[in-house]
Order: C-alpha cells, then structure tokens, then sequence
C-alpha cells in the first residue's frame, strides 16, 4: 500500500487549489474526507478500483455531492484522468461540476441533492446479488443529510435485504449549513440507530488510518450491511478552516491558500 | 390496463432474466401472478416510494429492467426529485407505472386523482410519457421501449377496459394511431382537417361519443409522447386545421397544453382546442362517471361549434 497519508495531503492540496481556483464552496467539507479517500482509494484489495469501467469494480458513491473536489482529486490521483481536465473544475460546461457529476470517470452518479445515494446504493448492491457478482458498494454521506427520511427508507431497506454488500461511512463532522447537526436536528445516539436498524456499526476517528483501514476492511466480511461513524473535524488539516461553518461557503484568498497549501504538506 | 402490464411483465421476465418489477407495497389481486414466478425479481420496498425510485436508478445503472408499480400521484409526485435527478437525467430506462390515472379513484379523494401527473413528468427532458387508449396499447408500448430503452412514465387507468386499436401496428414515439373514423357519409378530406386526440382512459369516452352522436372528426389515441417526441409529434399536428386534445388531467402542464406548445414552437397553423378537467372538477370528489361528465359536454359542444355534429 502506498503512504495513505501521502494520498490524504495531496487530495487536500488538490481540493485547496481547485476550490481556490473556482471560487468555489464546501473546503471543509472536502477536507473532511480527505483521510476516508486516501484508504479508499490507495489499495486495491480494500476497495477495487482498477480501472473506473471494470464491471467487477468496487462502487464509491458520494452521497455528500457538494465535497466533490475530494473525489474528483482521490481519481485523479488514482489516474482515471489528467491533472489537466482535473483543473477545468468549474469552468462553463466542464464535465468536472461543483457538484459530484457523472460525467466524470469513476464517479458513479451526479449527487447534489442530499438523500439520493443511499437508496440507488441499495439498487446497485441488489443488482450485484442477483447477478452474482462479487463487488462492494461504498457510500459516503454526511452527518446533516440524515436528516432526510429517504435515507431511512433505504437504511430499512438494507438491513431487511442483508445487503452485506454495502458499506456506508457517515462523515459525522458535527457541523452543517447553519450550525452543529447537534443544535440543528440532532441524530444522537446515531450507533444505537443504525444497530436497532439492523446495520453492524462502527465507531472510528475518521482522520486515523490504520482505524479507517481495519472498519473497512471488516465491512466487507461482515454479513450484515455496515456503518462506519467517522468521527471527523470539518475542514481537517487547515487550522483556521476547522470546526468552521463558514468554510462551508468561504473559497480562500491567495495568502489563505498558501497557508493552508503549507499546512497540509506539513510544512 | 394493468392486466395488460402483467402479463406482459411474466412474457418478458421468462426471456430476459434482467427484467425486475418494484412497488411500494401496491398491486393486490394484480402482481401476484409476477410474484409467485420471479420472486428474486420482485421487490415490494414497502411504503417507500422515494426509495423505490432510488433503488429503480440503482439497478438501471447496473444494467437492469427496472419497473416501479404504483397508484395514482404516488410514484411521481412522491419522489419527483428521485426520478428527476437519478432517473431522467442519468438517463436510465426505468418505466414509472401508475395505475388509476385520472380520476378512475374518483371516491377515494383528492390524494387519489392523478390530475398532475402528466406536467409533472413531462417537463423532464428524457421523459418519454405513454398514455396507451387500451390494453393492446400497453403491450406496444411496452414493446417499444423495450427496444427504446430510455425513462418512461407509463399512466395506466384500471382493469377491463375495451379494445379500441383499429390495428395492431407497432407504437411509435410521437406517432398517431387512429380508433375511429366517420362513418360513410363524411369525406375522408373535410373529416381529415379536424380531428380528436385523446389520450389514456378518455379514448374511451370519445369514441363512444363520437359514435353516439355521429361525429365527423377522426378519434386518434398518442400513445408516446412527451418533451423527446416534439419533434415528431409536430409533423402529425402539422396535418390538420383544427386538433381538440381531450385529456383526464387540468389544462395546466397536461397534453392540450403540450399540444399547442408543440404547434406555438414551430410556428404551426393548426389550431389547438384543448378540452381538459376544469375547475368544477378538481378538487371534487365522485365516482368517475360523474366527474368525466362535464369533460365530455365540453367535448360536445366543442365538436358542435366546430361542425362537427349535425
């Protein structure tokens, strides 16, 4: 496996600048994946992506649309595209969107609006079951969009299906557009949800890799459907972006980015 | 209709084990038959009619057949964001079935008129919208987009409905299909300038009507509509002077109003004249009969102005 830490600072050194460069939202958002991404996608054997197209592949779907950026840099650096295209992000009618779009190689639909994923997840992992196909669905939602009741539909329908073939890892920052999911609709005691649902549930720190490593690698021997609870700060790896709703809007300035381009190098 | 829909569902799904039927916990009396014989490719999600639409895009995308089963405004208004941004525009060939298009749940209340339903889906760019006049028809349509896989809504109204097809010609999108001509007595080049177009389950009144009252205007179903067949569509409207839509649903977003987008679009001569459910109707509750009753006096005495009755 390649140094997953390595992939997480260049998925957020990419992010920055994309974000930066278009003038774009959802910095934090993105940063806040940036570790769930890197062990994703840097070992085949944890999720198989090979190739974007392989019938076989493992399925990342981002249910939290707008944190797009990290996903489309996780690919780039997986190669599926140039760094090039990569940097058309939010140019007119580049296929590279604010928001997660399809048209891009390897992300498997256009999210946006929150609460689609999940139920789509559910048709993918019964479609793989009946044609019995032996690949794992992945999707990442965040904590605020389980505030739309077509998650729980899904999540119901899941556990009552046994899909064991779907994972989902929650990015539960804390914080969504106005305030803390805790002040806003609280999803507290979000494990003991998910477990009465009939999901094997995790608690991890999302910024911790050998953590994330082992609730993935578990995931995908389990026979149940999982949850993985990342634990995570929105805006992670940028001191002045964390725990910040306003980075939730904000695209830095030049001195910002620098900034911010140093702390995640670790400089 | 739905009768139609099974069966055609059982003749298929033996053939193509892709094929796979959803319902949000509908269907009574009617998919059993489908059921019994595909259990793996039959889903009923439960009361969960965003989730069914979800779950219809996840396994399109994976290369399957999706058909979601429903009444009324259920699978459309339900989940509309559902169908607009993981159905239409990934572009995937699920088929959204309603069943009880209309009023034919005219006593069971408002939440069951399916009145809406058709400007709601049409303004989808990809939506193909299939409105078959008779059970013949549902089983073309479905032929048709079967080799034409594309997003579909297929409003359906309930069982034992009459044949009405004059042939059984293949169903094409944007096309016409005649049920019923004048009888002798009315040239076919006067009677050819005017003409109804009537879609789904009012077919059914229009032809009787046409036929009790002796009618001149030529009764045409469209079974395949919708935003991709305007094109198409425009050369069968170009045809004639006068074309009167008749329609189960209100005027807003509906078929007439499609019809004379399509005509004010490309600049046609034809003249639209759309009967549809007016306001004394919606929001009414009755048994249909009763509420289709001003629908058809407005069909008549559009007809009679348009001398078209003698």
């Amino acid at each position: 496996m390649e140094d997953t830490q390595q992939i997480a600072a260049q998925i957020r050194e990419l992010s920055l600048r994309l974000v930066y460069k278009a003038k774009a939202s959802h910095i934090g958002s993105a940063l806040s994946i940036a570790d769930l991404l890197a062990i994703l996608t840097a070992d085949n054997h944890v999720c198989n992506l090979r190739t974007h197209d392989d019938p076989n592949r493992d399925r990342i779907i981002l249910s939290k649309g707008h944190a797009c950026v990290a996903l489309y840099s996780a690919l780039c650096l997986k190669g599926f595209f140039s760094e090039e295209d990569l940097m058309t992000y939010g140019d007119d009618f580049s296929p590279f969107m604010n928001h997660a779009s399809h048209y891009v190689p390897g992300v498997e639909m256009s999210t946006g609006a929150l609460g689609h994923a999940l139920p789509v997840a559910c048709g993918r992992a019964y479609s793989a079951r009946l044609k019995r196909e032996d690949w794992h669905t992945f999707v990442i939602l965040s904590d605020g969009e389980l505030q739309e009741g077509s998650n729980w539909e899904a999540l119901m329908f899941a556990a009552h299906h046994k899909l064991d073939n779907l994972t989902i890892c929650i990015d539960y920052n804390n914080l969504q557009s106005l305030d803390t999911v805790d002040n806003t609709l609280s999803l507290r005691p979000l494990d003991e949800k998910l477990m009465s649902f009939g999901w094997k549930t995790t608690i991890v720190n999302g910024h911790d890799h050998p953590e994330l490593l082992s609730a993935l690698q578990d995931s995908k021997s389990s026979n149940l459907p999982s949850a993985i609870i990342l634990n995570t700060q929105k805006g992670k790896g940028v001191s002045f972006m964390e725990n910040m709703v306003a980075w939730h809007y904000k695209s830095p300035s030049d001195a910002q980015l620098q900034q911010a381009l140093k702390e995640v190098s670790g400089q | 209709m739905r009768t139609a829909l099974v069966e055609w569902l059982i003749a298929k799904a033996q053939n193509d084990t892709k094929v796979i039927l959803l319902t949000a916990d509908l269907g009574y009396s009617v998919l059993e038959r489908y059921a019994d014989k595909f259990s793996e490719r039959f889903i009923n999600v439960g009361v969960a009619e965003q989730n069914m639409a979800g779950i219809a895009a996840g396994l399109a995308m994976e290369g399957l057949r999706p058909y979601t089963y429903s009444i009324g405004i259920f699978p459309s208004f339900r989940c509309a964001e559902q169908i607009r941004n993981d159905i239409d525009y990934h572009q995937l060939p699920v088929v959204t079935c309603s069943i009880g298009s209309g009023v034919a749940y005219g006593n069971l209340g408002y939440s069951h008129h399916a009145i809406q339903d058709l400007s709601l889906m049409r303004c989808l760019p990809n939506m193909v919208i299939a409105t078959p006049a008779d059970p013949l028809e549902v089983r073309k349509i479905l032929d048709w987009h079967y080799d034409n896989p594309c997003p579909m809504y297929l409003r359906l109204h309930k069982a034992g409905e009459p044949k009405l097809s004059l042939d059984e010609s293949p169903r094409e999108l944007g096309e016409i299909y005649c049920l019923w001509t004048p009888d002798s007595g009315i040239s076919s080049t006067d009677s050819a300038k005017i003409c109804i177009m009537a879609v789904g389950h009012t077919a059914e009144k229009v032809v009787a009507l046409s036929r009790e009252k002796k009618s001149s205007a030529l009764v045409y179903s469209v079974p395949l509509w919708g935003k991709p067949a305007n094109n198409l569509f425009s050369n069968r409207l170009s045809e004639f002077d006068v074309v009167i839509t008749v329609e189960d649903h209100v005027l807003e977003g509906g078929f007439g109003s499609y019809a004379m987008e399509v005509a004010a679009r490309k600049s046609l001569k034809t003249r639209v004249i759309p009967v549809a459910l007016g306001d004394n109707v919606v929001g009414c509750v009755a048994r249909e009969e009763t509420l289709l009753k001003p629908l058809l006096q407005n069909l008549e005495s559009r007809l009679l102005s348009e001398g078209c009755l003698n």
